[in-house]
Formats: structure tokens, sequence, C-alpha cells
């Protein structure tokens, strides 16, 4: 029995989801979404109408929170938060200068695998042919990826794309979407009949 | 310049190379916690009653949320040793925490804090506002409601009351004591 939870809990595919941010803040909005305005109609202290008002702006909020995350904050935070973070750490030496976020990620992936899987990656050509990890390497990143079982993973890469995330999730989700909440909330609370016309 | 770039390294290799789900929940948990019940209480197109509730809702909901995604990463941290001990996996700790955290995480958020809210949102209202919880806790009273049982203005058919309280003097009159 314990063996069966131990194998879904280190299945790699199930780890990496586990790890990405993205990922985790996507279920928690699909949760919170559907759950919280469900416990809101419960609470029976309260009036209907103010139950109504709150779960409505709860579960329209969640979802403008995902949609936003979505596309403002996976996307815009962590290519601008990468790029800031390359800038910053040029002279530390512990970042190679990858193109974009995406083939960072996309060289953690393979790094990640047995060698004898890398080749045969779907993400292998997306690694820029000509990308080494200095000027003074010898070899190419891929070259690497394609000969050594064991690569540095360049950790402070994937730390940038954490807390680009973090930096978009608390401006775009609390604050930007708080304020887009408010300005929809009485249309459409309007257009599916919850609130009295004044 | 180089102490930015080496505290960007440090960071940045710290949070890459310990990244877990707690860290995001949490700052989000704090930053929702203040920004929306700030919000919520700007929008003037609600009743005060309304926006007070969910204002207070959401900024409980912020702090359940800090406090249970530590409760339940301290589980997590507890269930994490035992399981990899048993199933014979020292080597995977980090990765059946990771797991481990995002159930218990999901499961916090869709449950638990909902259910803690509802629980406790009303009757910290209620203290704080300084009112009396109501004995009948069906409040769906409706304005149509209570105009049924409000009793009527005396009609006076049609008289016209053209005597004056005011305890100001008459300008006509006989004046005694005056």
């Amino acid at each position: 029995m314990i063996e069966k939870i131990a194998a879904v809990l280190t299945n790699p595919s199930f780890v990496n989801f586990a790890q990405n941010t993205r990922a985790t803040v996507t279920t928690e909005s699909l949760f919170k979404a559907t759950g919280r305005p469900a416990f809101i109609m419960m609470d029976n202290k309260v009036s209907k109408e103010t139950r109504r008002y709150a779960a409505v702006k709860e579960g329209l909020y969640q979802l403008l929170c995902l949609g936003i995350y979505l596309t403002l904050v996976s996307i815009f935070f962590k290519n601008a938060g990468f790029k800031i973070a390359q800038k910053l750490m040029k002279n530390e030496n512990c970042l190679p200068a990858f193109k974009n976020a995406n083939e960072y990620e996309h060289y953690y992936k393979l790094a990640q695998m047995p060698l004898k899987d890398r080749k045969n990656s779907k993400l292998l050509p997306k690694i820029s042919d000509t990308l080494k990890k200095d000027e003074f390497s010898k070899t190419t990143l891929k070259e690497d990826l394609l000969t050594k079982e064991k690569l540095e993973l360049y950790e402070a890469g994937k730390g940038a794309i954490e807390l680009s995330n973090l930096a978009g999730c608390v401006i775009g989700l609390a604050w930007l979407a708080s304020e887009i909440s408010n300005q929809i909330l009485h249309p459409i609370m309007g257009a599916m009949g919850l609130e009295k016309k004044k | 310049m180089s102490i930015l770039s080496k505290s960007c390294k440090n960071i940045c290799t710290y949070l890459g190379k310990n990244n877990n789900a707690l860290y995001g929940a949490l700052t989000i948990a704090v930053s929702k916690g203040i920004l929306r019940p700030t919000f919520t209480m700007m929008d003037d197109k609600q009743d005060k009653k309304s926006r007070v509730y969910t204002a207070f809702r959401e900024g409980t909901t912020g702090a359940v949320a800090f406090g249970a995604y530590i409760l339940t990463n301290h589980f997590v941290e507890k269930m994490a040793k035992p399981i990899c001990e048993k199933a014979k996996i020292p080597g995977k700790i980090n990765q059946v925490k990771s797991t481990l955290s995002l159930i218990s995480v999901s499961l916090t958020a869709l449950f638990i804090i909902p259910a803690v809210c509802n629980a406790i949102t009303k009757p910290l209202l209620d203290f704080f506002t300084g009112k009396q919880q109501s004995r009948n806790t069906n409040t769906d009273i409706t304005p149509s409601i209570i105009q049924k049982h409000t009793i009527p203005p005396v009609q006076y058919n049609n008289y016209h009351q053209t005597f004056t309280h005011s305890l100001s003097p008459f300008n006509y009159g006989m004046k005694v004591g005056l």
C-alpha cells in the first residue's frame, strides 16, 4: 500500500507539476473558484443578498486571477523577470545567455532526464546550437546534453523565474484582479439577473 | 552593483534549489488578504452591509490561509520522512515533499479554509462591529416584509391640523401671563 502511495508521490510528471508555481496556482484557482462560492452560499448566518454578492465576487475574482495568471504573469512577468535577472547576474557567471525563460526551462527539463532519453526528446531542437556556458567553454550546452550524464542545472535561472512569478502574482492577482473585479462585477450580476436594477 | 548582483544570485539560487508551493501560497495569501478587502470597500455600487461582510470574509480568508498553509506544510514535513522510510526511497524525500505539499495546499484551499471562514466570519464580524448575535439566524428579511409589519400612520381624514404646538408666543388673542 505504502509503495503505491510513494510511487504516485514520486511520479516524475507529478513532481515536475508540483514544483511549478504556474501549475500550483492554476490548480488552486480552479479549486477556489468552485469551492469557495459554494461554501459562501452555505453560510446561513448572513442574508441571501449578501451571500450572493460575496459568492459571485469570489467566483469571478478567482476566474479573473486564473486568466491574469495564465496570460500576464506566466508570459510577461516570467520573461521580463528572467531578462532582468540575466542582466543583474551577468558578471556572476551563474546563468548562460539563454534566449528567453522558455529556452532555459527546456534546458532544465532536459538536464534532469536520463542521458538516453534526451536525444529523442522534443525539447532538444528548441535549444540553441551555439549556446555555451560562457565564452571560455569549448563545448555548447547542446553537445553537453548529448554527451554528459550529469549536468549543471543553473538553479539561479529557475529561481529568477519563480521570483518573477511571485512578483507577478502580487501585482496581477492581488491588485489588478481586484480592480477589474470591482469594475465588471455589477454588470455581470445584472446580466445574470442577480441584481435589481436601480 | 556587485552587492546587488551577488544578492540576486543568492536569492535566485536559493529559490531555484528549494522551490516549494508554500512560498507562492503564503505570498499570495498575504497580498490578497490586504488588498482584496481594500478594493471591496471601495465598491460604492453595493450596500455597505454586504461590502463589510465580503471584505471581512476576504481578510479572514487571507489570515486563515496563511495559518493553514503553514500548518499543512508542517504536516507535510512530518509525513514525508516516514513514507520514504517505509517505501525504502530515502533519496526521494524532496520529491515526496513537493507532491504532498501540492495535495495538502489544494485540499486546504478547497475545503478547510472556506469551512473555517464559514464558522468564524460572522461571529468575528459581530464582535468587531459590536453587534449582538441575533437569536434568529434567518436574517432574510426584505424591506417589503418590514413594510408589511409596520403600523400604518394615523389617517386624519383630510382634517388639517391648524394649531401649532410651537412654544413660541402667539401673536393673537388674549395674552395671559406672558
